[in-house]
């Protein structure tokens, strides 16, 4: 008993550990967002409501310059759906994982399910197996995350108007390169290469879409279209195959 | 900076709704998850979408971090210190495949041109 509720929180630990640099790369994220809100004349329950209950950093910066425009909070609410609807990818491809468990650990999980959560749990299914899923480990992500959000946002709100430019410090890196190095040992054959230059080049393309639509525009079309390849060019075999054995 | 004043029941609103559409989206597929056969016939259709996810969407969130830093132009100056830290890192994942090595490098990188040349 003692043995496995151990190995639980040793699970847990790697899996806060391996988000680090996500972690990190939030920080000046959290902070900006919690001096945004502050700058904007937003309560300091609303800011912090926000990263509690919400937990989707790009929807939220999306939300807090909206409504420091004036902007009714229907509006806001339909553009957090389009912010994040990208997650319904990531939350689609880990379905095949998540089945084993009850409603009330999924709906945790789904309510961790960040683009830094995802790929950390993603990175470590490709380097050890579908086998290797473990909640414990998704959580202790997720936990290392959301604490370091709230923490952030509301340090942001508090002292964010003293520490100017807190992207300049230059921390975002962490992100960028701690996806790249886990995005590269996925390009395994000529489609994944074709998917990330399409996604790539897509989103560079479109950036200026509002409500970050570009995303979800370049990631549609960057499995949309090696998906569409992958099928033409297995049609032969599996057609011909049968034939070949009947006669 | 002005901002609209939002009423005690606005603010209640406007956090459950995006609280609800965000957990929505996350949770619906998880949702799914139970039925035996997820995706009936098309099981191997959605099998190679879904194995292009992780591709697809991390790379459109690097790609514009990296070569737009600013005012939304593409920059391949060697100011973007991002695109150069990023392209180090790219190559040590390519030898190595290691997460650790690769952040290591790329924040390295990083800090050195900021030390040399900001």
């Amino acid at each position: 008993m003692t043995h496995s509720l151990k190995h639980k929180f040793i699970m847990a630990l790697s899996g806060a550990r391996d988000t680090l640099p996500l972690v990190l790369a939030a920080v000046p994220f959290g902070i900006l967002f919690g001096a945004l809100c502050q700058a904007f004349g937003l309560p300091f329950m609303l800011c912090m409501a926000m990263s509690v209950f919400v937990f989707a950093g790009s929807s939220q910066f999306v939300a807090v310059n909206l409504l420091g425009m004036g902007t009714p909070w229907f509006v806001v609410v339909c553009a957090t759906f389009v912010v994040n609807l990208r997650h319904m990818m990531y939350s689609a491809s880990l379905m095949k994982h998540v089945r084993q468990y009850s409603w009330l650990r999924r709906a945790v999980m789904a309510f961790g399910l960040t683009d830094e959560t995802y790929a950390t749990v993603l990175n470590r299914l490709n380097q050890q197996g579908d086998q290797a899923f473990c909640q414990h480990y998704y959580l202790g992500s997720f936990a290392f995350m959301y604490s370091n959000w709230i923490l952030c946002s509301g340090l942001g709100f508090l002292v964010g108007a003293q520490l100017k430019d807190p992207l300049g410090w230059g921390l975002d890196v962490a992100m960028v390169v701690a996806f790249i190095g886990i995005v590269t040992p996925l390009l395994k054959s000529k489609l994944m290469w074709l998917s990330a230059v399409l996604s790539g080049g897509v989103a560079v393309l479109t950036h200026d879409l509002p409500f970050q639509m570009s995303i979800l525009v370049s990631s549609v079309i960057a499995i949309v279209i090696p998906t569409w390849l992958t099928f033409r060019t297995k049609q032969t075999t599996p057609v011909l195959q049968p034939e070949v054995i009947q006669e | 900076m002005n901002t609209t004043e939002l009423t005690d029941l606005q603010s209640l609103l406007l956090i459950a709704g995006m609280m609800a559409v965000t957990f929505g989206i996350r949770f619906f597929p998880f949702a799914l998850a139970s039925k035996d056969k997820l995706w009936g016939k098309y099981q191997t259709l959605a099998d190679t979408a879904l194995s292009f996810v992780p591709v697809a969407v991390l790379t459109s969130i690097i790609m514009p971090t990296v070569l737009i830093r600013q005012s939304g132009i593409v920059s391949f100056s060697f100011e973007n210190f991002h695109l150069w830290s990023s392209l180090v890192a790219f190559g040590v994942s390519l030898l190595t495949r290691n997460l650790l090595m690769t952040v290591v490098s790329g924040l390295g990188t990083f800090a050195l041109l900021t030390v040399l040349f900001h």
